[in-house]
């Protein structure tokens, strides 16, 4: 070991380098001048003659000041670092020894430090990670552009054009997704599934796992049909069989050869909620033609040349579009990034999130850093003893610096875990419109971030502790043996004016949250016009080539109710188009009998079902006027149609609509034979196009349809409706072995998952202020009972003289009041500025719902309060002789 | 360990000094002193070269420098060999042997072995 680490050396400055080489060489010259002198020369010469002898003196000068310099250069860094390790060790054998406190910290930090991880990982995978495919920032998707932002993708004919003349767009492929029936052997089943033109993987760059991709022979008209499946389905169905390339698997009822195994997660970008596992050639160019019938195409997707803005692309793209007379007048070309695309409408939810674990962060560094200023009056003897044996300012900083940076790192460690729980349990309760979250991980770019913001906390809620323990003079510790005086009434005022933050933040935080439960509950509880308990929907498709025409359908439909009508434990069943909340909609225009409807009127979308004659008995759709359907109507002559009671009262005001008559899109009139309750529909408060209903008889039924079942209340096996798609499926296979059932589901999962994201936001928002609560209740216990003991002495006097122990639990809890008073002031004033941001997300109440903010100041003043309570009663039991006698 | 010629002389100053200072801590003046005295002049050290090479093993911990007070009172820094100096002189000391026994065969080789 060197000298200097045993004893510090003040490190020598530029000059005092230059001083010293100078001091040696002078030393040596004048000792070999007097040498010299010694035999016999002069002195003036002798000096001359020491200084020839010696050599190239300015050069040795040179050198050895510079040789001094790196010395002295290398050894202050060689002793900062040992300086740094011993501040780590000494830290690290200091949290060791306090067990207690230590955990305490870090489980804190971890809460902060994991909600903030998790949320990031998902904030990356949607929002910052780029795509998984080549030159991804390229990567749009070009769509027809009409008034008033309306969307429509490319003819096949457009696509065609923009493909073979855009210069801006390097390239053009095609996704359109779609679901098909898969049958041959094992149970039919409907798998997710897209068309694609051929050059798609390549473009994306995926490579298939077995077999091959799709080539252009594959799309050609007449050209052997193939698929190719997904390595899920692969395993799944096929039980990952070797001699799987070769297979004819049927799908849609066309036996296709499988040519290849494609990446379950390869989804496309323009598909991200979907898990397709079933891939068919586009045929190019499409195999008969059909002028004037728009065929439903699917999305291109294109890569814009390097360098080209969107909205030169967007013109060139419309000048094709026009040119080919593919649009109409006022039409354009629309660049839409599936980069942006990916988190959907949930980007503003996101960075609320965000900014909602951020505060929980926060709450969290000042609890730490109030436990910290508590650690460092009680160690205010240590830190004397430092301090004497000549620890200067900054070495002390240092020292707790590093102490606080080795716990945000245990805390970092301990959050990493909390978010990979964390993450789990975001994933699976993950709303249905945000499906591709199942692929979020802790990827290193996550981690990175959990490291710095760790670094970072530890820093935050360090330097104002060190900062404070270090300020105390020596004389002054060492008199009163603790960081008495100026010091402990500063550090008072300072932790009070953490906890009135974190009380602040907290309020901020827990308005959120109430906002969102309060727009939940309005959502649950909104009227749905039809009774969803007990109800099953199954959807069916029945595929053209066996079931050609509507009497053939009918026919299906009608022995199939006969079949499940007689299952044990079913109340009801029927067949309808929908199945609320999800109704097809129309776009046409409504003509009303002896009446002018404005141009808005005439275009207004309706949604539309069309039901057999006991839909509305079954669904519990009360029949506001005139009657249900009847079997007369089906298949009937007269036209007759029924409307909602929006319909109703928008069309004939003030006059009953039974008997009355309307047209869509030029058809015959038809005459309404009863009005019916609104049910929610398009959205979970019922979208607007979806305000305006209209019910038709089934009477030529489409080859997809729902059959709804309603189980009986009591005869449900286990009261689940689910339990009854055994039977049912048994039934449907015994109709048809090929038909698969699909989207089964209960009316009330239906609109739980309507309201999904609400609900996951609710539940996230929820979790974060419920965190914040908590932390800030423990910062305000902690610094009430730290005060309490500090003032034991104080206390014991007051009750000695005669102070009542009500006034004394008083006059404590007070001082907590005092402290929170303040912050929640500030904290409601701050919601009610900051929830502006999430009006958006709320549903039948303002961003300023004062129910919300009312119930958020009565929780954490009762929280606050009790926080206060607890040392304030210990205050009021102060045995006063014990406390004199203490000190 | 093969030195070529300007490195072995630097070589030979750095293990010069080691060795002398392996007596005990000196300052510059008496290192020159003593080497000078020990080779009778023969080797011809510069104190230039001799400073510099104090200063470079210093840099390179083989030796530690502390200001003290010379035979007359004054300031002087004095030099002291450190553990890893010590430990270098024992490589170099055996090398320098090896290398000199080696260069003597050559010398006092009078005439061809014969073939």
């Amino acid at each position: 070991m060197s000298r200097r680490s045993l004893f510090r050396f003040p490190w020598r400055s530029r000059q005092q380098i230059v001083r010293d080489v100078d001091d040696e060489l002078a030393f040596h010259l004048e000792l070999s001048a007097r040498e010299l002198a010694a035999g016999g020369l002069p002195l003036d010469a002798a000096r001359a003659e020491a200084t020839r002898q010696f050599g190239d003196l300015e050069g040795t000068r040179a050198y050895c000041r510079e040789v001094d310099g790196s010395l002295e250069q290398r050894a202050r860094r060689a002793e900062w670092m040992r300086e740094l390790w011993q501040d780590v060790r000494y830290g690290a054998r200091k949290l060791w020894t306090s067990p207690g406190f230590t955990t305490v910290s870090a489980l804190t930090l971890a809460l902060g430090i994991g909600a903030n991880t998790a949320i990031f990982s998902v904030v990356h995978h949607l929002l910052l990670a780029p795509l998984p495919y080549p030159a991804a920032e390229r990567l749009v998707i070009p769509w027809r552009l009409g008034p008033q932002g309306i969307m429509m993708s490319p003819s096949r004919e457009l696509f065609d054009a923009w493909r073979e003349q855009s210069r801006m767009l390097e390239r053009v492929e095609v996704h359109s997704a779609r679901d098909f029936t898969l049958a041959g052997e094992g149970e039919p089943e409907v798998i997710r599934g897209a068309r694609i033109t051929p050059g798609f993987t390549a473009f994306l760059g995926v490579a298939p796992v077995v077999g091959r991709a799709f080539t252009a022979e594959d799309a050609r008209a007449g050209a052997a049909p193939v698929v190719a499946i997904g390595t899920g389905l692969w395993r799944r169905r096929y039980g990952g069989r070797a001699d799987i390339i070769g297979l004819t698997i049927v799908v849609d009822e066309t036996p296709r050869t499988v040519v290849g195994v494609l990446p379950s997660d390869f989804n496309g970008p323009v598909s991200f909620q979907r898990g397709n596992e079933v891939w068919t050639p586009i045929p190019m160019p499409r195999a008969e033609r059909r002028p004037r019938v728009e065929e439903d195409f699917g999305s291109p997707l294109a890569r814009l040349r390097p360098g080209v803005a969107d909205s030169v692309a967007e013109r060139e793209l419309a000048r094709i579009a026009t040119e080919r007379g593919d649009v109409r007048p006022g039409w354009t070309a629309k660049l839409m990034h599936p980069q942006e695309m990916r988190a959907g409408g949930a980007r503003r939810s996101l960075l609320i999130m965000l900014g909602a674990v951020g505060f929980v962060l926060l709450i969290a560094c000042a609890n730490v850093a109030n436990l910290l200023l508590t650690r460092a009056g009680a160690r205010a003897k240590e830190i004397a003893v430092r301090v004497a044996l000549g620890a200067g300012r900054g070495r002390l900083v240092r020292q707790f610096l590093a102490e606080s940076a080795l716990l945000a790192v245990l805390g970092g460690a301990v959050g990493v875990v909390l978010a990979w729980w964390g993450l789990r349990v975001i994933v699976a309760m993950r709303p249905n419109t945000l499906q591709s979250l199942d692929q979020v991980r802790l990827d290193p770019a996550v981690l990175a971030f959990s490291a710095g913001l760790s670094v970072l906390t530890g820093l935050l809620f360090g330097l104002l502790p060190a900062l404070y323990a270090s300020r105390v003079g020596v004389s002054e510790l060492i008199k009163t043996g603790a960081l008495g005086g100026a010091g402990a009434a500063s550090g008072r005022r300072f932790r009070g004016v953490l906890v009135a933050a974190e009380v602040a933040l907290s309020a901020v935080v827990l308005v959120g949250a109430g906002l969102l439960v309060r727009s939940v509950m309005r959502l649950e509880r909104v009227d749905t016009g039809y009774d969803p308990r007990n109800l099953l929907t199954v959807s069916l498709t029945l595929p053209p080539s066996r079931y050609a025409t509507a009497e053939a359908r009918s026919a299906f439909h009608h022995a199939l109710l006969a079949e499940v009508r007689a299952v044990p434990g079913v109340e009801g069943a029927t067949v309808a188009t929908g199945v609320p909340p999800r109704l097809g909609l129309l776009f046409g225009t409504i003509e009303v009998e002896g009446r002018e409807l404005s141009p808005d009127e005439k275009a207004r979308p309706l949604a539309y079902n069309s039901v057999m004659p006991d839909y509305f008995r079954l669904m519990r759709i009360r029949v506001r006027e005139g009657r249900a359907f009847t079997s007369e109507d089906v298949g009937s002559k007269a036209r007759v149609l029924i409307v909602n009671d929006a319909l109703a009262r928008a069309h004939w005001p003030n006059e009953s609509a039974v008997g009355k008559r309307m047209r869509l899109g030029g058809d015959e009139y038809s005459t309404v034979v009863g009005v019916v309750a609104t049910v929610v529909a398009g959205g979970p408060q019922g979208s607007d196009e979806s305000r305006h209903q209209i019910y038709f008889p089934l009477d030529a039924p489409d080859a997809r349809a729902s059959l709804v079942v309603r189980a009986s209340a009591q005869g449900a096996p286990g009261g689940d409706p689910l339990a009854l798609v055994p039977p049912i499926k048994a039934r449907v296979l015994a109709l048809d072995r090929q038909l698969p059932l699909r989207d089964v589901a209960t009316a009330q999962s239906l609109l739980r998952d309507s309201i999904s994201r609400q609900r996951f936001n609710m539940a996230l928002l929820a979790t974060f202020a419920a965190m914040a609560l908590v932390l800030a209740a423990i910062g305000l216990y902690g610094v009430i009972s730290y005060a309490v003991t500090q003032r034991t002495r104080e206390i014991g006097i007051r009750i000695a003289l005669g102070a009542r122990p009500a006034r004394v639990q008083r006059m404590v809890v007070l001082e907590g009041v005092r402290m929170t008073a303040v912050g929640l002031a500030v904290g409601l004033a701050s919601a009610l500025a900051l929830s502006r941001l999430l009006a958006s997300l709320l549903f039948g109440i303002t961003p300023r719902d004062p129910a919300t903010y009312a119930a958020v100041a009565t929780l954490l003043a009762t929280v606050t309060l009790l926080a206060c309570w607890i040392p304030a009663r210990r205050a009021a039991r102060v045995d006063p002789l014990a406390a004199i006698r203490t000190e | 360990m093969v030195r070529a010629p300007v490195n072995l002389l630097q070589g030979t100053v750095d293990v010069l000094i080691l060795k002398t200072l392996s007596w005990q801590p000196m300052h510059g003046f008496a290192v020159s002193r003593w080497i000078r005295q020990r080779t009778d002049g023969v080797l011809g050290l510069e104190d230039a070269a001799l400073y510099q090479a104090l200063h470079r093993l210093e840099r390179r911990g083989w030796v530690e420098a502390e200001w003290g007070l010379s035979e007359n009172n004054r300031r002087a820094k004095f030099y002291v060999l450190t553990p890893a100096g010590r430990r270098q002189l024992r490589a170099e000391d055996g090398v320098w042997r090896r290398y000199a026994a080696a260069v003597s065969k050559v010398l006092e080789s009078t005439a061809l072995e014969p073939a």
